[in-house]
């Protein structure tokens, strides 16, 4: 019964040459995704409380961030979890609302080194995003919370200096804000990363309305519509270890809006990384990089609402490329009933509604979805979705969900996969990695007042590869740097950015499954405009590759 | 009353009678004047040609009233074929000559309201409704709708209430009045709920629907005294609470408060005779008890049938109040002489010191404030008459009157209440269970209880269209958009039965949209739109659905007109795909407009946001 204009544009048979139907490796519609949970066994002990009293404070049902971080440089990936604190007073007054940080062992254990790191924290975190800010080589922390951000600048050591005042990033304006998430990008391709952060809703302890009922077993989470929003904000990098914010100033414009999770790709192929904000109920925000600045064009590009025009309870969002054309597409996560946002980019940074063709929106109704991520689970070439399931309340736990895409077209395969049969709970984060280093991507997923969960990528083992980049003109982590892999047939892209979900970072190192082929060719560009071509590579090898001195540049 | 019409067309006919005689006598005069014709002969001649101009002006009359009563069977016959552009000539010509006709005007009114304009035909259904007979409601449907589609929700209330009255209570009216008054409170409590004073009211009469001395009563006025203090009655509703749990202490304190912000009101009287009475004070008890009839009588009344019997003095106690309790006499002396030294007060006035029936009493006119509205709407809905109630508080209500808010919605509630019981009492089960259907899903959003009772009242008639499409209503909250199923098989039975059911149409609208189904949705809407001129819902959603299937002069024509006309748009997202429509076609100043509305909306809407504090940390 579904027609629609899309479905003339979509249907991927009729569009693609015969040749390389018959040539590419497709993936057998019985392959499977396969995990398992192994958090305690591994060690993750991590707890995240919410600080939760049954007044149904705001803040206690959006924590939950998850940052992937390879703080000691050795190449294995570790585990940064952010915590709540005591309500109403934000305050962590205890161990049990640290923060922690957890060094990867390499034989698939953790161990928690929060102390010796000095990465406790303060206040009430929601978020985190990873990144190199000074350029020093060691990947620094930026916590995002309530009322108050912290920038931990990694020392080298196995420690962290908390440089928040040093770095102008506590100033009052800041302090009264309500940050969810953040994501590091160098707007000005100046070699440093900027930040930019998701802010939510003014709040305060005591300031929620009465939702739901006046005694305290009828409560509930107030919908962000009780609640005004509050401004996005930039932080351009000094170069000094100081940041300036430049919102409205002319590099981005002030705009309110109830920020959740950012996503960072060059979706305009314009050589460009720009920003995409999942808004709590109200328009979306596509901050395009038009060169040292940002222009808000979330109307323009079709993605300020979900498909049928409405706005929506937008908590995650992840770039990548669904559909198998090279561009960066978007998906948003939202609550049950609403049906998660696919945004398929046509070109140049404009989009159209591919929830039905995707048929992600039937699957996605019955579910609410916080973090998630487009990551190639089953290495098979395309880019599945992980999705951290849980309502908004305390009796709406769900359990996780992976949807395997197909071609363009997403299954539901949590039964299969094995990620249904865990508990449902009130999941928030999740972020991705290749913890054991295994050639297959695995997940962390945070869930309130709940351990967190590791599930290990048990799926069978195909062809893949990983790389981690490193600027030298550019920025040190690379963000924003364009990776093209070309193989017999399909071409695939990925963008350096570790802002993931909801308010969450992956490792930046950059992972592609490649089905049967064993070997593809390597170009990528970095975010000064310069082009590497790497030729061909062999698969089933993790490369580490340095900016060259001299690289030839493309001509914008 | 066709032949009242006659008579007086009659008359006329005389009238121009007699002028064609003069006007012969004239003639006759003045026929040249060579030839003198004998005055009889004149005479005679004038008399015949005056017998011949009465006859031919009878033929007249008669074909004139032939004439009318033919164009009325025209007229008529149009609108039965649904031909409302040419009865609507007709039948505004029939009206002019014949202003107090029931027929036309009940035709002309109800051919304006289906052609879409419900303001030109609420005053013919007025007419209409004032020159039909006792039992014929026909007019009084009409007026309803008419006023509905112009949230004219007084005037809708006084048909609605009068065509049960004229029906004699018949099911489908009393189903009608039933329905309203839960789609109002409904409706006045989302927008209560919206402010803190609105939360104030709305927890005053949770409080109200607790059975007497629960601890939830008491709780819930405390938590509305926190929100608003200033609230009339409150501080003593209060204190009555805290003593009707045994706490005498606190209930002193609230009195204090009491005193200092209403000393003379209803509430405040009660709780000093009942605190006194604790303490055997039965004098002051009395006294107070006396102030308070001397007020109202309905206020004494309530006071005497909620009196504790554990403060009912014994016989030792003088006193003709204690005598009425003890004896529990309907003839109780209980209003003093004093009573009616209101008169002369204003309205005003009668109001501040809680003189219901004498505030009652007055009538109010059409150039009555919104406030006196208000004030006379109270005071009827204090002394129990909620009927006459509703429409004076639904004429003086705004956002702001929260003391009218509140008796609007105990009136509306109490009314529901009346509509149910009477179907009960009447062993109407079918449609007994479609209000209380009604009530669960409306009020008590409660889709499974809603399912529930529909389904009874499908065992009554199993093939009532309408009660499938409510059925299907609550079947689609229940299972979600994304397993319409129930929801689909319950409307399309509903539009088997009756292709036009309404309800239905958009049920199956709102599953297609929400599966993206545009060309279905497109097929309801559409749909929709015909049955409902004044659905604007249905020609925004036509624009979504055309915008989405990627025709945009489709979109900007739904979507461009309602958004003109103020169709709300909170979020500024009807703007937003008006702007991405307009783009399309490239009109991109047009475009540009719609996406800078569209933010500016975004920006209030998030600027905007409660922040009342409701809970110390």
């Amino acid at each position: 019964m579904l027609h629609s204009r899309r479905s003339f544009l979509r249907g991927s048979a009729a569009l693609l040459p015969m040749a390389w139907l018959a040539q590419r490796a497709l993936p057998s519609a019985a392959s499977p995704i396969s995990v398992v949970e192994g958090a305690g066994k591994s060690g993750l002990g991590f707890v995240l409380r919410t600080g939760a009293t049954g007044h149904k404070y705001q803040p206690e049902t959006m924590a939950g961030g998850l940052g992937v971080i390879d703080f000691d440089g050795d190449g294995w990936p570790d585990l940064y979890c952010v915590n709540g604190a005591r309500m109403p007073e934000l305050e962590k007054s205890g161990p049990e609302f640290w923060n922690r940080l957890y060094k990867n062992n390499r034989d698939g254990t953790f161990s928690d080194v929060t102390e010796k790191a000095g990465l406790a924290g303060r206040g009430y975190g929601i978020g985190v995003a990873v990144g190199d800010y000074n350029n020093d080589g060691y990947e620094d922390l930026f916590v995002a919370g309530v009322h108050g951000n912290q920038l931990f600048r990694n020392n080298g050591d196995g420690t962290f200096t908390d440089v928040t005042e040093a770095a102008r990033l506590s100033s009052p304006a800041v302090k009264g804000l309500w940050s969810v998430a953040a994501a590091w990008i160098d707007y000005d391709v100046d070699g440093r990363l900027d930040l930019f952060v998701s802010n939510y809703c003014q709040w305060a302890p005591g300031s929620d309305p009465l939702c739901s009922g006046i005694n305290a077993e009828d409560r509930r989470y107030c919908p962000p519509d009780k609640y005004a929003g509050e401004p996005m904000q930039l932080f351009h990098n000094q170069g000094d270890g100081t940041f300036d914010e430049v919102t409205g100033k002319g590099a981005i414009p002030e705009i309110l809006g109830k920020g959740m999770g950012i996503a960072v790709a060059d979706f305009a192929d314009d050589g460009r990384p720009g920003l995409f904000v999942a808004n709590d109920d109200v328009r979306n925000l596509l901050f395009r990089n038009v060169g040292n600045r940002f222009e808000e064009t979330s109307f323009q590009a079709g993605v300020a609402y979900k498909g049928d025009g409405r706005a929506v309870s937008g908590m995650g969002a992840d770039f990548g490329d669904i559909d198998g054309d090279g561009r960066f597409d978007l998906v948003v996560t939202d609550l049950k009933g609403e049906g998660f946002g696919v945004f398929l980019n046509r070109r140049h940074g404009e989009f159209e509604d591919g929830s039905v063709s995707s048929r992600l929106l039937s699957l996605s109704v019955p579910v609410s979805g916080w973090g998630c991520g487009l990551a190639d689970l089953d290495n098979d070439g395309w880019l599945d979705l992980f999705v951290a399931g849980g309502g908004v309340d305390t009796d709406q736990g769900m359990t996780n969900h992976i949807f395997r895409n197909i071609e363009g077209k997403f299954a539901d395969v949590s039964q299969e996969s094995g990620i249904s049969f865990a508990r449902a709970r009130l999941h928030r984060g999740c972020a991705f990695a290749d913890f054991d280093r295994d050639g297959r991507m695995d997940a962390v997923v945070s869930s309130l007042d709940g351990p967190i969960e590791l599930w290990w990528n048990r799926s069978p083992q195909r062809q893949w590869l990983q790389l981690k980049l490193r600027g030298t003109h550019n920025n040190r982590s690379a963000i924003g740097a364009l990776v093209t892999l070309k193989t017999s047939g399909r071409t695939q892209v990925r963008c350096v950015n570790s802002s993931v979900g909801y308010a969450s970072s992956s490792d930046l190192t950059l992972h592609f499954g490649m089905g049967a082929e064993k070997r593809g060719a390597l170009e990528i560009q970095w975010p000064s405009g310069n082009a590497q071509k790497l030729g061909e590579v062999e698969a089933g090898q993790r490369l580490e590759i340095e900016e060259p001195e001299h690289a030839f540049s493309f001509l914008r | 009353m066709l032949n009242f019409q006659l008579q007086l067309s009659s008359v006329s006919q005389m009238r121009k009678v007699h002028n064609c005689r003069a006007n012969a006598m004239q003639i006759l005069g003045n026929s040249g004047g060579k030839k003198t014709i004998p005055v009889r002969v004149l005479m005679a001649s004038a008399q015949l040609l005056s017998i011949a101009i009465l006859i031919a002006a009878q033929r007249v009359h008669a074909a004139e009233r032939e004439t009318f009563e033919a164009q009325l069977r025209t007229a008529l016959a149009l609108h039965q074929h649904g031909d409302y552009t040419h009865s609507i000539p007709i039948l505004a010509r029939l009206v002019q000559s014949s202003p107090r006709n029931y027929t036309a005007n009940l035709l002309f009114g109800e051919d304006l309201f289906l052609s879409g304009k419900p303001r030109d035909a609420l005053s013919r259904l007025q007419v209409a409704a004032e020159l039909r007979r006792p039992d014929d409601v026909t007019a009084l449907d009409y007026k309803a709708a008419a006023a509905e589609s112009l949230g004219d929700f007084a005037t809708e209330s006084e048909a609605l209430e009068t065509a049960v009255a004229g029906s004699q209570g018949d099911e489908k009216h009393l189903l009608a009045w039933g329905n309203f008054c839960l789609t109002r409170f409904e409706a006045v409590q989302t927008i209560m709920l919206a402010t803190r004073q609105g939360k104030a009211v709305e927890l005053r009469l949770s409080a109200l629907s607790q059975p007497e001395g629960s601890k939830d009563s008491e709780l819930l006025l405390e938590k509305s005294v926190t929100l608003d203090p200033e609230q009339r009655g409150i501080w003593g509703e209060l204190g009555i609470a805290q003593l009707e749990l045994g706490n005498r202490a606190q209930a002193q304190a609230t009195l204090k408060e009491a005193e200092q912000h209403e000393p003379r009101a209803a509430e405040t009287l009660r709780l000093e005779a009942l605190l006194a009475a604790t303490m055997k004070d039965w004098q002051v008890a009395e006294k107070r008890l006396l102030s308070l009839g001397e007020q109202s009588r309905a206020e004494l009344n309530k006071a005497f049938a909620a009196w504790p019997q554990i403060l009912i003095p014994g016989p030792e106690v003088d006193g003709a109040v204690w005598d009425c309790l003890r004896n529990s006499s309907d003839s109780c002396p209980t209003v003093s002489h004093a009573a009616g030294k209101g008169t002369g007060l204003s309205a005003r006035e009668l109001f501040l010191e809680g003189r219901w029936e004498e505030l009652a009493a007055i009538p109010n006119t059409a150039t009555a404030s919104q406030s006196e509205w208000t004030w006379r709407g109270v005071a009827l809905a204090r002394i129990g008459d909620c009927r006459k109630a509703i429409p004076e508080l639904e004429r003086g209500w705004t956002a702001a009157e929260r003391e009218g808010a509140l008796y609007l919605q105990y009136c509306y509630a109490k009314e529901e209440s009346r509509a149910e019981d009477q179907l009960n009492a009447e062993g109407k089960a079918g449609a007994f269970h479609e209000l209380r259907g009604d009530l669960e899903m409306i009020v008590g959003n409660d889709p499974a209880a809603a399912e529930r009772d529909y389904a009874e009242a499908l065992k009554s008639s199993p093939h009532d269209a309408r009660l499938l499409a409510k059925s299907a209503e609550a079947c689609l909250m229940i299972d979600g958009p994304a397993d319409p199923a129930r929801a689909r098989d319950a409307a399309l039975s509903s539009l088997a039965i009756n292709p036009h059911q309404t309800e239905a149409v958009q049920t199956l609208a709102e599953i297609a949209l929400y599966q993206r189904n545009y060309a279905e949705a497109v097929v309801r809407l559409k749909q929709l739109a015909a049955a409902q001129p004044a659905n604007a819902w249905s020609k925004v959603e036509l624009g979504v659905a055309y915008g989405q299937l990627g025709q945009p002069g489709e979109a900007v024509r739904y979507l461009e007109p309602q958004l003109k006309a103020g169709y709300p748009d909170p979020k500024g997202q009807l703007h937003g795909q008006l702007a991405v429509a307009l783009r399309k076609l490239g009109r991109t100043e047009e475009a540009r407009q719609a996406a800078e509305e569209a933010s500016r909306l975004a920006n209030v809407t998030l600027e905007s946001g409660e922040h009342e504090g409701t809970d110390a940390p």
